[in-house]
């Protein structure tokens, strides 16, 4: 600058006491709102940074919501839990009076049945309380519904003077009948149990609980008597000629123990040794005796006679008997335990059981996403598991569902109904049949299976309850956490910020001063 | 002057008097003026005077005197190289000053460090802690899916929706007040030129008649300084006859050459040119007809001023989209064009898009910059429009946030009910297509209400075929269309699909990768299927169509009382009108377990899928708003939130950017007229030197006059009275 013109220090002067004024004035804002920037163009990374932050501690705030309204979910439903696992205990509690436990045991030491009728309406109010606490609620929603918390999950219906449980609409004891079938065909008979491949009648399916296969040769080495010489060969099924053990001729009376009878081969020639060709009496009565009781075998009605099922090893029917010994190893005979009539089931009944067994598996596979802090995300349209929490909780799984391989409920509910039928259908001061004894107390011990299940269940249950306990504290800590970092962002150091403002204003002031003696100050001043 | 003439001395002492005396009335003036805005110091111009000739006595010796100081003239004190200095810089400060002006009224409005909705929620902002806030009732629903809860959803939805309306309208307003503030502008320009105009005329008058104006030039100098700030402008100063050998100055006002293209030539285009001054204007046009169909012989162009279609003679005239300016003929006072320049030729010229520069250019660019929503058109127009980004660039980002939000909530409210194995359900039914809540897809098909296509039950399909077409959806991409009619052909038939296409028999493609998912889609069904044409709506069909959940319905519509989710952006988007009645809710599941025989009262999968929209990263492409002709198929990928502070941080970091610009260039500018002010200002201390010195000078002239005097008068009255 060649020179420096009045207007021309004024106007700098204006102008730097105007960013003097400007300084103080960002100074006084920045001490007030006590925030390191006011807009976005003032630090756009940093308030970017921190809205970001802000973002993640809202959802924070939200999942810490989530977890902690979970976790009482979960806390309510370990309280119901707890009282049905003081029912169901079998280890420490197990000794103490109002046990599922306890009560069977003394039912089946009670073989008296004095008390027996008292103990099973005890356990039938303890099934009872069980139920109830399976249908607690938290807040408005059931605990133990799964995904269905608006409707009571657990209903006990009587069907033909049975008390059944119920959940979610589907019977807890439905399973999968077992029956015939080839490879997944299912194979047909009719009502009574004869196979019936057009299904013109009935449209049954047997039930194979009670059946077993049989290879034709193992079944005529049981079921066949053995061809014997006789004293007469005019009548050769009377009057066996007995012998001794080394060949010669018993002289006992028949039936005595020690004789012998002589076996005679296919052409009814006796064998050489003959001594190797012995039967005991004995023995032969009893073959006789089970050959008498031999059980039935599937037959085909649509064929008049010879009308016997052979199958392969997997079940399927052989269009042709077998022959040969080979053949005989290896076809089979659908061998029935009682009577064919008792062993199917409808077409329509199947279905049902099928359809409610397939019900019951959907019901405990069923899941209910809550977002607890854990990333909660989606990949091509569907969340990401691991991501999510699953809140639903289903009754079933604790007390448990389906039928065992036995056919046995796995429901403790189901069991202890069983255990109070079989106990009252036992006369009241009558004594149990061994066969109702060994019912009972195999039932006891499912009914222990079903409780240690019980507990693992509830263990598991613990374990996601103390999970979600650390969570939710977690998520506390990540608030405050990032509460932390935005405020490092954006929260201006007081004692830097009053300082900054102190010598905006010293500056401020100073720059007054200085326009004061410049305004006063020229030469005209000396003039005479 | 050889000869001394008895009564020099009184002449020289006469001048010196009077040169000192203008030197105090030079001074004088420029002390008054020292506060007057534009002035410029003046300087007196003396010469020392000496009478020319020879007469007889002179001296053989060179003993020659002068006659004193002549003031010649009075001048300015400018420096013309300054002067270009300052206006190009002052266009600069022009420029981003509006532009940051402009930018923090945006801020106003978009900027929401340290707002609140209330204040609970300290500084979290208010759009941006809104849409958070949907994350928390959805989380809610979520947890317990009820009717209650759905209400709270909404209630934070409509409080969203009228977020979105407050900041697209507080952003129209602006829009409409920076379109008055252009118009001001150009009204500024226009009183600026024709003022300098009318200067010229008067400086050149003044200057014929020899006075050289110099408060007409100040006047004029501060009128240019202004005008610079408007535009970028070139000032040339040269010299025009008159005739009879006499030149006067002529002032060339023309503008800068500001812009990047070597081949336009419109940004030099001449404002004034001496007597002559030209206005700007922005470009008028006529009102189109947004229904107009050029296909339609009946179809007028163009709405008159009540908004009736008419033809273009009658059509109301608005401001050009661009805001183009366009600059009119060059014309004296009296209205009268130059008949001998050439100039005139091809006005009035249309201002090519980057030929001004200055506050005008600026709240151009704010009214028309769109940035990434830029069209093939726009960059035809303006090769960096595409980085340029004004209020429409903000407006179409509130649009497209709005609408992908409506379009996202809306999809996860539209679908089909699926069985636990996660098939689609879809059962026959009866009726007219408006019965059965059919709509006709863009490519001539029938859609149900879950957005899948109808399939017929008469057989019609190939043999081969077991696909029902209401496993394919309307919004499936191509390769999820081509991965069903390949999972539908199955092994062993006819024809084979891979996502390459659709093969038949021998080969031959029957459907293929080349064409978009709709035209393959289109073929199979034509191959397959049954056209809506086929099937007007009053007649009755038989559909396969997919089972829609319970209050199934858009969440969001462009009215709120329609259902209408077409066109959705920030300023319309609004709660459904059926989901404010409750007639649609949020779609908790659609899944349906054993054809309902278990409920699930309280599943909620699909609430996790717009919990997990909220934050998940979407792509936000201006195509979607703009169509297919916007040059950038990728604005911001990121969450809602993201998308929002993506926003906010483009509008700081500008506004940032401008900030410095605008800094830099105010303080060159500060500087140059400093500079300036310390060749052209007037200084108390120098003014107070001239003072001192011109009263010296002054009394030295009449000390001067005193000797001369008392000389003569001892010639004449004390010479030769020796011995009287």
């Amino acid at each position: 600058m060649i020179r420096a013109t009045t207007g021309g220090v004024l106007r700098g002067y204006r102008r730097n006491l105007m960013n003097s004024f400007i300084s103080q004035n960002h100074a006084r804002d920045t001490m007030l709102t006590q925030r390191k920037f006011n807009s976005y163009a003032e630090d756009p990374a940093a308030a970017s940074k921190a809205f970001q932050l802000r973002k993640s501690r809202m959802m924070a705030e939200y999942q810490y919501t989530n977890s902690n309204s979970t976790y009482q979910k979960f806390q309510t439903a370990f309280n119901s839990l707890q009282s049905i696992s003081a029912l169901v205990d079998t280890e420490n509690g197990g000794l103490e009076l109002g046990t599922l436990k306890d009560t069977t045991l003394r039912m089946l030491n009670d073989p008296s049945g004095d008390a027996r009728t008292q103990l099973s309406k005890a356990l039938s109010v303890m099934t009872e309380n069980i139920v109830q606490s399976l249908n607690q609620k938290y807040g408005d929603a059931f605990i133990f519904a799964g995904a269905d918390g608006h409707n009571v999950p657990f209903e006990v219906k009587t069907v033909d003077g049975i008390n059944q449980l119920y959940y979610r609409g589907v019977p807890v004891d439905a399973a999968e009948p077992n029956v015939w079938k080839n490879g997944d065909t299912l194979i047909q008979v009719d009502n009574t149990g004869k196979l019936d491949v057009t299904g013109a009648n009935q449209n049954c399916y047997l039930k194979t609980d009670n059946i077993i296969k049989m290879s034709v040769a193992e079944y005529e080495r049981l079921y066949t008597l053995p061809k014997l010489e006789a004293k007469d060969p005019a009548e050769p099924d009377k009057n066996f000629v007995e012998y001794n053990r080394d060949g010669s001729v018993f002289t006992g009376a028949e039936g005595e123990p020690g004789g012998y009878f002589r076996k005679l081969d296919a052409a009814g020639n006796p064998g050489e040794p003959a001594m190797f060709n012995l039967i005991s009496t004995s023995d032969y009565y009893e073959a006789v005796a089970r050959v008498d009781s031999k059980p039935d075998r599937l037959t085909d009605n649509s064929v008049p006679t010879n009308n016997l099922v052979y199958v392969d090893k997997d079940g399927k029917v052989l269009a042709t008997p077998p022959t040969t010994d080979d053949e005989k190893k290896n076809s089979f005979f659908m061998v029935i335990d009682g009577k064919a009539e008792d062993q199917v089931i409808t077409k329509e009944k199947y279905d049902e059981a099928v359809e409610d067994a397939a019900k019951l598996q959907t019901l405990v596979n069923e899941k209910r996403f809550v977002d607890i802090g854990l990333g909660f995300q989606e990949h091509d349209g569907k969340l990401i598991e691991s991501s999510g929490y699953n809140d639903a909780l289903h009754g079933i799984t604790f007390i448990g569902y389906g039928l065992d391989e036995d056919g046995d409920p796995r429901n403790i509910y189901s069991i202890v109904q069983r255990l109070t039928q079989i106990a009252d259908s036992v006369p009241k001061e009558g004594e149990w049949s061994t066969a109702v004894y060994e019912e009972f107390r195999g039932l006891v011990g499912k009914l222990e299976d079903a409780a240690s299940e019980f507990k693992t269940q509830f263990t598991n249950m613990d374990a996601s309850t103390t999970k979600l306990q650390n969570n939710t504290k977690l998520l506390e800590g990540n608030i405050d956490n990032l509460q932390e970092q935005y405020s490092e962002l954006e929260d201006v150091d007081m004692a830097e910020a009053i300082s900054a403002f102190i010598w905006a204003q010293y500056s401020y002031n100073a720059a007054l001063k200085v326009g004061n003696s410049i305004l006063s100050q020229s030469l005209m001043d000396y003039l005479n | 002057m050889g000869t001394v003439g008895t009564f020099d001395g009184f002449t020289t002492a006469r001048l010196g008097i009077y040169a000192a005396q203008h030197g105090l009335r030079v001074t004088g003036n420029n002390i008054s003026n020292l506060n007057t805005v534009g002035y410029t110091r003046q300087r007196l111009d003396q010469v020392s005077l000496k009478t020319g000739g020879n007469d007889v006595y002179r001296s053989q010796f060179d003993n020659h005197v002068g006659n004193g100081a002549l003031v010649t003239s009075i001048n300015q004190v400018r420096d013309p190289y300054l002067d270009i200095r300052f206006r190009n810089t002052a266009a600069s400060v022009g420029y981003h000053d509006t532009t940051l002006a402009s930018l923090n009224e945006i801020a106003d409005t978009l900027d929401e460090v340290g707002r609140e909705i209330t204040k609970d929620n300290e500084d979290d902002g208010v759009l941006y802690a809104q849409m958070m806030d949907i994350l928390k009732q959805l989380q809610g629903l979520n947890e317990e899916p009820t009717k209650g809860n759905d209400t709270l959803v909404r209630n934070s939805a409509e409080a969203l929706c009228n977020l979105f309306h407050t900041y697209a309208d507080k952003l129209e307003n602006l829009r409409e007040n920076t379109v008055d503030d252009l118009k001001k502008k150009v009204t500024s320009a226009n009183e600026i030129l024709t003022n300098i105009r009318n200067l010229n005329e008067s400086i050149r008058e003044s200057e014929i008649h020899g006075d050289n104006a110099l408060e007409m030039r100040d006047e004029r100098n501060r009128q240019i300084d202004e005008l610079s700030q408007l535009m970028h402008i070139k000032v040339e100063y040269s010299m025009e006859e008159i005739g009879a050998g006499i030149e006067v100055e002529k002032l060339t006002i023309s503008l800068g050459d500001s812009n990047p293209d070597p081949l336009v030539t419109t940004d030099s285009t001449v404002l004034v040119d001496g007597i002559y001054g030209s206005q700007i204007s922005i470009k008028q046009i006529p009102n189109p007809n947004p229904n107009h169909d050029p296909n339609d012989p009946d179809s007028l162009p163009y709405l008159d001023q009540d908004g009736n279609p008419c033809e273009e003679a009658d059509a109301e005239m608005i401001d050009d989209p661009m805001y183009t300016i366009m600059v009119s003929n060059l014309v004296d006072q009296r209205n009268i064009v130059p008949k001998d320049l050439d100039m005139n030729k091809g006005r009035p010229v249309t201002l090519d898009d980057n030929d001004l520069f200055g506050s005008i250019q600026a709240v151009r660019e704010m009214l028309t910059e769109k940035g990434e929503f830029s069209t093939n058109a726009d960059v035809a127009i303006d090769e960096n429009a595409a980085i340029k980004r004004g209020i429409p660039y903000f407006q179409l980002s509130m649009d497209l946030l709005a609408k992908k939000f409506a379009d996202t909530y809306n999809a996860l409210n539209k679908g089909a009910m699926m069985d636990q194995d996660g098939n689609l359900i879809y059962a026959q039914q009866t009726g007219t297509p408006k019965d059965l809540g059919l709509t006709e897809a863009e490519n001539g098909y029938y859609v149900d209400a879950g957005g899948y296509y109808v399939g017929r039950t008469d057989g019609a399909h190939a043999p081969e075929c077991t696909l029902t077409r209401a496993q394919i959806s309307v919004d499936d991409p191509l390769e999820k269309v081509m991965a069903k009619i390949k999972e539908a052909a199955g092994a062993g038939s006819a024809w084979e699909a891979d996502v390459n296409g659709v093969l038949d028999a021998k080969g031959n493609i029957i459907a293929g990768k080349e064409g978009d998912a709709e035209a393959i889609l289109s073929r199979f069904l034509g191959d397959h299927g049954v056209s809506a044409a086929a099937n007007p709506p009053d007649q009755e069909i038989t559909v396969n169509a997919t089972m829609a959940p319970e209050g199934m319905g858009p969440l969001f519509s462009n009215r709120n009382d329609n259902d209408d989710p077409t066109g959705i952006n920030a300023s319309n988007i609004s709660i459904s009108h059926s989901w404010s009645t409750g007639d649609v809710k949020v779609v908790p599941t659609y899944i349906l377990l054993h054809d309902g025989d278990i409920q699930n009262t309280t599943k909620n999968e699909n609430i996790g899928h717009m919990i997990s929209k909220l934050t998940e990263d979407l792509v936000y492409s201006p195509k979607d708003l703009i169509g297919d002709d916007c040059v950038s198929s990728k604005l911001y990928k990121g969450s809602f939130n993201g998308m929002y502070d993506n926003m906010a941080s483009t509008l700081g970091n500008d506004a940032r950017k401008n900030n410095v610009q605008l800094n830099t260039s105010y303080t060159q500018l500060v500087e140059i007229d400093t500079s300036r002010d310390g060749v052209s200002g007037v200084d108390l201390n120098d003014e107070a030197m001239n003072i001192m010195q011109f009263q010296k000078a002054y009394s030295a002239a009449c000390r001067m006059m005193t000797a001369i005097d008392e000389a003569i008068d001892r010639l004449i009255n004390n010479t030769g009275i020796a011995g009287r």
